[in-house]
């Protein structure tokens, strides 16, 4: 069955599979927090990113591993995401949904104000 | 800020609890602190911590507070006559925080139903606490809150009763109305949840511009 994925989701999964950042090719929290800020453009909470990670692990759309810890990070461990391919399923489902809703149209839109 | 990090830990699952606060330190050090300051960059760590309450929490910790007003107003004039525009204020300010939850809840996510439910949740966390402390409150105050104008109903259907003490059948009277409570709770918070996710809608996608990550280290002790 198909999921169904939020605009969060879709960033959290699309950041996994294409960084656009040196850090976001790490793939743990912090990396994947500040690559899905930049892909909407806006500051994210952590607990929203941490939130939705936890909820893909549960789908089965990402798994995770642990990774040693550095100093400035006190030597706390990461923990390492990687999509899988439920997850890129449910991506490429989510971009055939939005792609059906445009068929026909071509933007940007003209409208009056 | 170690007490931050205390708190962080209390609200994350054991498995993260390292990861997320090491995330968290690694931020602050590396990106936030050299960027916009101290004091601006502790503002930044309390807010990310607060991102990890839950509305179910951010309800029961309301209800905690609403239920101690409601204590202290009885210790302090136990008689005294609810005052209208004291309770319209309260149920302002529970409104307001209801709806504040669900917009912070729903934001990342920017779906109407995520605010709905956060309100609903919200709600009905704060109504099971403030029953919660309204039946402790009848209980521990019966025989000042008794003589309450508002109690005149309550000891007339006492009276007529078989009930075999007025603790007993006071307990089962607020016991009988909790579903009650509950349901407001949950009604209310679900339209302060629908008005959340309207404001959501109404700012879009304008919200606060992502900033370019630097390179320094500090310390949020």
């Amino acid at each position: 069955m198909a999921e169904h994925l939020g605009a969060l989701e879709q960033a959290v999964l699309l950041s996994l599979i294409r960084p656009r950042t040196e850090l976001g090719k790490e793939a743990y929290g912090r990396a994947i927090l500040k690559e899905v800020q930049a892909r909407l453009n806006r500051e994210i909470s952590a607990g929203a990113v941490y939130a939705t990670l936890d909820r893909l692990e549960a789908k089965g759309l990402v798994t995770s591993r642990l990774g040693p810890g550095t100093a400035v990070r006190g030597g706390r461990p990461k923990r390492h995401y990687a999509i899988q391919p439920e997850g890129i399923r449910a991506l490429n489902d989510a971009k055939a949904a939005i792609d059906r809703l445009w068929a026909g149209l071509k933007g940007p839109l003209k409208g009056t104000l | 800020m170690k007490w931050g990090d205390f708190v962080l830990r209390l609200l994350v699952r054991r498995r993260d609890r390292e990861t997320i606060s090491g995330d968290l330190l690694e931020e602050y050090r590396d990106h936030v602190l050299p960027t916009r300051g101290s004091l601006s960059a502790r503002l930044w760590y309390i807010r990310q911590i607060l991102s990890f309450v839950s509305p179910i929490a951010w309800g029961f910790a309301i209800g905690v507070v609403l239920g101690t007003w409601q204590l202290v107003n009885t210790v302090r004039a136990p008689l005294a006559d609810d005052d209208a525009g004291e309770m319209l204020f309260v149920v302002a300010v529970i409104v307001l925080l209801w709806t504040s939850v669900s917009v912070a809840t729903s934001l990342p996510t920017g779906r109407f139903r995520d605010a709905v439910v956060a309100g609903m949740l919200a709600g009905l966390a704060t109504m099971a606490v403030f029953d919660a402390t309204s039946i402790l409150r009848v209980n521990v105050f019966l025989e000042r809150i008794r003589y309450r104008d508002d109690w005149v109903g309550l000891i007339a259907r006492f009276d007529a009763s078989n009930a075999p003490n007025l603790r007993a059948y006071a307990n089962w009277e607020y016991v009988r109305g909790t579903p009650m409570v509950l349901a407001i709770g949950v009604v209310v918070g679900g339209l302060c949840g629908a008005l959340a996710g309207v404001i959501n809608r109404s700012m879009g996608s304008g919200g606060k511009r992502h900033e370019a990550g630097l390179t320094t280290s500090g310390s949020p002790s």
